[in-house]
């Protein structure tokens, strides 16, 4: 039997502790799934910030003013697990979920913000990922319904 | 009808008034019907109050379960924790921060989120089975529970009644513009009936208005032809008395009984001439005065004048000069007599009231204007220039007794589109011009030839056209003549104008004397021979 030292253990210990809060803090996983093909991709910042980044500028309800807001496309994003489905789930860190037309990533220009600004979103506010409208830019997302959409702390994405 | 004018603009002015009213409360209606729409179309905040709420409870039940030594790792203790904290934040930013914030009166909000940075570093450095740290903040943030709740229901109930209100404030506004359209369709179909009835009240005035306007026109030729009748009917006896009054005076009477006799006599041809301007000025005001537009000879008018004012100079002992300045053209087009007329009525007038002594006449043309200059030296007393135009202190269109010749003159030039200025010479003298449009027209020879039984006669005839452009040319070139004269007298007198018109079909034979069928020829000058109307009749045949 190998005799492992009591401070490798210590050590083995601790780092199994701060795993997972390394994990938040490298780059928080975003998981697409395709219901329709069954594809699924688990996405890192990295990742996600390899894809071609995006910004829109734009007001709602939840910022002060004219805001910038960078990430990929949403249907970058989605184009990664393949074509299908007519509604995209997007589910939140608290399990919160909303159902979205696919068409509205098509026909908007719908962001993955990951910074607003230049600054990088935390999990204390709305990040990592918080779901953007160019609002400002079409009356007709100045709307509840829309609002409801802006969702934010995204961890999952499921097409259906 | 002034009131019934001022009633329809007030009327008029109201109903605008109230259109505007109307349309102004509408807009500012429809604004606040936007602003409140937009109110309506906000996000809802019940749902980030009670999100707030549940992620506190869902913070607490992840302490609790792992102080129960179950699921809950300090990894989901953390995590809820953020998500607690980002709950948190929204109250701080944003228009939906702002409306959160409104109803957190009690700060709870506020002072939840310091109670959090308090107990930041013990969430993070938290350690699992640490479960004196868990109750510690646990203990800490409970208390925030109940009131998060009450702030929860607080907003619900805000909320839902400001939503009452919005949808209140929208039917009052529907009401309004049901309300508003009802009123303005009533108003726009009450004026519109009262102006029909208002303009259908102007047709029927108008109609009286014309009837009026025909029964004075009417009773105006009535009387102009009273004054006609009149004025001819006075000339007739007045002719009488003149022609007695020279009997008298051919009686050879003592100078006492000549001297009353010319003043009967000056008194009555004044007389005369007052009767014939008021059958002018009847004349004039009758509708069916026309103007003649007829080729005259400028030197026609020119002589003719003296002609016809001398007598009246000499009566009133004044000198007369009647003369064209610079060259006139040969042949006018317009109303001579009318023209004649105007300048022998202000000419007689100037003789007559003003006491004038010396009178010049001078015609000139330009620019197809034939203006007539007189020029008088009078002797001044009672009469001034201006009483031309009627009595001092009264308008052009009233006239003094003694200015209806000078008004028969004005008028007569106004309806041949001229004008009358008055003015003064350079010494003192009046200037009277009367300008009047007329036709300068190309001269040429007008051949005409004789056919009289004797030379004497065609000397009388030659001499009566004397400066007039005529060529007479001879009885052998009878085919080129314009006009032929032919003394009348003869036998078989209408197969000699039957042979003549055969062989010059295009020339005009004029008879001089008294033919036997006058209806055969063109025009009849009778002996002793009338050269005016002679002279006329070539003018005639020129144009």
């Amino acid at each position: 039997m190998i005799r492992i030292p009591k401070m490798i253990l210590w050590l083995a210990a601790i780092v199994a502790l701060a795993l997972p809060r390394l994990a938040l803090a490298q780059g928080t996983v975003l998981t697409v799934i395709n219901s329709v093909n069954g594809h699924e991709m688990t996405l890192t910042d990295d990742a996600l910030l390899a894809l071609s980044q995006h910004t829109i500028n734009t007001e709602n309800e939840f910022v002060d003013g004219m805001t910038a807001f960078t990430g990929p496309l949403a249907r970058d994003v989605l184009a990664l697990v393949g074509e299908g489905g007519s509604m995209v789930v997007l589910t939140a860190v608290n399990d919160y979920a909303v159902e979205v037309p696919i068409e509205d990533f098509v026909n908007y220009d719908v962001v993955f913000a990951m910074s607003a600004n230049g600054e990088r979103f935390s999990r204390r506010d709305k990040g990592p990922i918080w779901v953007v409208y160019p609002m400002s830019d079409f009356a007709e997302l100045q709307d509840p319904v829309y609002n409801a959409r802006l969702i934010w702390q995204l961890v999952k994405v499921e097409i259906k | 009808m002034q009131s019934k004018r001022l009633f329809s603009k007030i009327m008029f002015g109201g109903v605008v008034l109230v259109a505007i009213g109307i349309a102004t409360f509408g807009f500012l209606t429809f604004k606040d019907n936007l602003e409140a729409m937009k109110r309506a179309s906000q996000e809802n905040i019940s749902w980030s109050a009670s999100q707030l709420e549940r992620e506190l409870t869902r913070f607490l039940d992840s302490l609790g379960t792992s102080r129960a030594g179950t699921a809950s790792s300090t990894v989901d203790i953390n995590q809820r924790f953020d998500v607690l904290w980002s709950r948190v934040a929204v109250f701080q930013r944003g228009k939906v921060g702002a409306r959160l914030r409104a109803y957190d009166t009690e700060n709870v909000v506020s002072e939840l989120f310091e109670e959090m940075k308090r107990q930041d570093v013990a969430v993070v450095s938290i350690k699992s089975f640490d479960f004196t740290t868990m109750a510690n903040i646990s203990s800490a943030l409970f208390p925030f529970g109940d009131e998060l709740h009450e702030l929860s229901r607080e907003i619900a109930l805000g909320e839902e009644s400001k939503a009452a209100e919005i949808r209140a404030q929208m039917r009052d506004s529907a009401d309004f513009a049901l309300y508003a359209s009802i009123l303005t369709i009533i108003m726009v179909t009450g004026a519109l009936v009262y102006f029909v009835y208002e303009g259908q009240q102007f047709r029927k005035l108008a109609d009286e208005n014309k009837a009026l306007a025909e029964k004075f026109k009417t009773a105006s030729e009535v009387k102009s032809r009273f004054l006609t009748m009149m004025s001819h009917e006075l000339r007739t006896p007045m002719n009488g008395v003149l022609g007695l009054l020279a009997l008298a005076r051919a009686n050879e009477p003592d100078p006492e009984q000549k001297e009353r006799l010319d003043q009967v006599d000056r008194s009555a041809n004044r007389m005369l001439g007052m009767l014939t301007d008021i059958l002018d000025f009847a004349a004039l005001e009758n509708a069916q005065f026309a103007l003649t537009n007829k080729p005259f000879f400028s030197n026609e008018l020119l002589l003719a004048l003296p002609e016809l004012l001398g007598p009246v100079a000499t009566q009133a002992e004044a000198r007369l000069h009647v003369k064209a300045e610079g060259e006139l053209p040969v042949l006018l087009c317009g109303d001579a007599t009318r023209l004649r007329r105007s300048y022998a009525l202000m000419v007689t007038y100037f003789l007559e009231t003003a006491g004038a002594r010396d009178i010049g006449l001078k015609l000139a043309y330009k620019d197809g204007i034939l203006r007539a200059c007189i020029v008088v030296d009078y002797v001044g007393g009672g009469w001034s220039p201006d009483l031309i135009f009627g009595q001092r202190g009264s308008n052009a269109d009233s006239f003094a007794a003694e200015a209806l010749g000078p008004s028969v003159a004005r008028v007569l030039v106004e309806k041949m589109d001229g004008k009358i200025a008055l003015g003064s010479t350079d010494d003192g003298k009046i200037l009277l011009s009367i300008d009047v449009p007329v036709d300068a027209l190309s001269p040429r020879q007008l051949k005409v030839q004789l056919s009289m039984q004797s030379t004497p006669m065609e000397m009388v005839c030659k001499s009566s056209v004397a400066g007039l452009p005529v060529e007479f040319i001879e009885t052998d070139n009878t085919e080129q003549a314009e006009i032929i004269l032919l003394e009348t007298g003869f036998k078989d007198e209408a197969v000699r104008v039957a042979n003549i018109r055969a062989q010059s079909p295009q020339a005009l034979v004029f008879a001089i004397g008294r033919p036997q069928k006058p209806q055969i020829f063109d025009f009849v000058a009778e002996m002793p021979l009338e050269a005016v109307k002679l002279r006329n009749r070539f003018a005639e045949a020129l144009k």
